[in-house]
């Protein structure tokens, strides 16, 4: 089972949520795809290493075929290939490595050659098993990187658990694409509303089934909690807006560690998440 | 001398417009032509591009002939284009654009 948590607004808890979640769980894969800032492993006690690199196709001109025709330039969509006099120019960084500039060049002038634009990681203490990928500074396309990520997903672990980037855009998509049920994050703000919106808007096209944990409960309005009753939207759960809580966030603590009782509670999400998706 | 081509970004059609202060996503380019000299105002194609709206618009003035460009200041990926299309680049400001090719046929505009 592929349980993937997301947010809207960013800071909403799904880290503490996700490192919560996997750490009451005992055969169990726990995998950072925010890759623009991967931050679990600071909640967790296990060594990680380095396990392969994500990388790209990006074309690399060969000019005894090319004819500077500019058939390449002129139908790359991200603008990553211009033609100039005497030479194609390829901005490395534009490329999203989608390979249609090689299957279209008509001399055949074009090979793609990878091109690293992020790290992957692993780490394990007995049956917990630990992913995340990594952004390299300067890069900006974080999707291909979780796609390959996602390539170390355990078909041993009978639960992985997915930490999304927030946001509702490709990166989000991809993060949760193939997951068999969706955990939304939010807070009980108008901010955290709105973005959350959007997010039940991408679920709903990817068919997705969801439900909501609310975080930071006690600050905000009731609006949230209207909305979902609403929109027949089921509240998983509801993590208190606590000052303990944050204390020992920065001290790398989770709240799992901190809320009294909080261990049975995740384990009856569990539960209750494998029953909505029988 | 041969001539030469210069082009100026610029937000409007209207006569002698000020010099937009961006380059690839100005709406239009002014193009002026040593020949004859005379001006014309051309849409820039690449307005619209979600990402590499510089490079995308060097392609299109290096299409039209273009030998130097008047410009504000120039992200990294539309001043290697220049470069490499061979286009000379001089320092603009935002002032009309009458003034600033007077400026350069004086020789008052600094090369990049």
């Amino acid at each position: 089972m592929q349980i993937t948590i997301v947010s809207g607004k960013g800071g909403t808890g799904k880290t503490s949520l996700a490192v919560s979640l996997a750490m009451t769980l005992e055969n169990v894969q726990l995998i950072d795809a925010d890759v623009d800032e991967p931050n679990c492993s600071l909640f967790l006690d296990l060594k990680t290493k380095l396990v392969a690199e994500a990388k790209i196709p990006i074309p690399e001109i060969n000019y005894d075929l090319c004819t500077l025709c500019g058939k390449c330039s002129s139908n790359c969509e991200y603008n990553a290939l211009m033609k100039v006099p005497d030479q194609i120019l390829v901005f490395e960084k534009m490329c999203h490595g989608c390979g249609l500039c090689s299957k279209i060049c008509p001399e055949n002038a074009i090979t793609e050659v990878p091109r690293t634009i992020g790290h992957l990681y692993e780490g394990k203490n007995k049956e917990f098993l630990f992913n995340y990928g990594a952004l390299i500074v300067g890069e900006e396309l974080s999707t291909p990187v979780i796609s390959q990520l996602k390539q170390l997903i355990s078909k041993d672990k009978p639960i992985i658990v997915i930490d999304s980037p927030p946001g509702s855009s490709c990166p989000m998509v991809e993060t949760v694409i193939d997951a068999d049920y969706v955990i939304l994050v939010s807070e009980p703000t108008p901010f955290g509303l709105s973005d959350m919106k959007m997010v039940v808007k991408t679920l709903r096209v990817l068919e997705k089934k969801f439900g909501v944990v609310i975080n930071k409960d006690g600050v905000g309005d009731e609006e949230l909690e209207l909305y979902c009753q609403k929109e027949e939207i089921p509240i998983l759960l509801k993590v208190p807006f606590d000052l303990e809580i944050a204390k020992n966030y920065s001290k790398g603590i989770p709240f799992l560690n901190v809320l009294p009782g909080m261990d049975s509670k995740l384990k009856q999400m569990i539960v209750d998440i494998g029953e909505a998706l029988e | 001398m041969n001539n030469l081509k210069i082009a100026i970004p610029v937000s409007s059609k209207i006569d002698n417009p000020i010099m937009f202060e961006r380059f690839g996503r100005a709406n239009y380019f002014c193009i002026f032509d040593t020949e004859d000299d005379s001006t014309v105002v051309v849409a820039n194609p690449a307005v619209g591009a979600r990402g590499g709206a510089g490079p995308r618009a060097v392609e299109f003035l290096s299409s039209k002939q273009i030998q130097s460009v008047i410009v504000p200041q120039l992200g990294p990926n539309a001043d290697g284009a220049l470069r490499a299309a061979q286009i000379t680049i001089f320092q603009g400001e935002p002032i009309p654009v009458k003034n600033l090719i007077d400026k350069w046929k004086k020789d008052e505009l600094r090369k990049l």
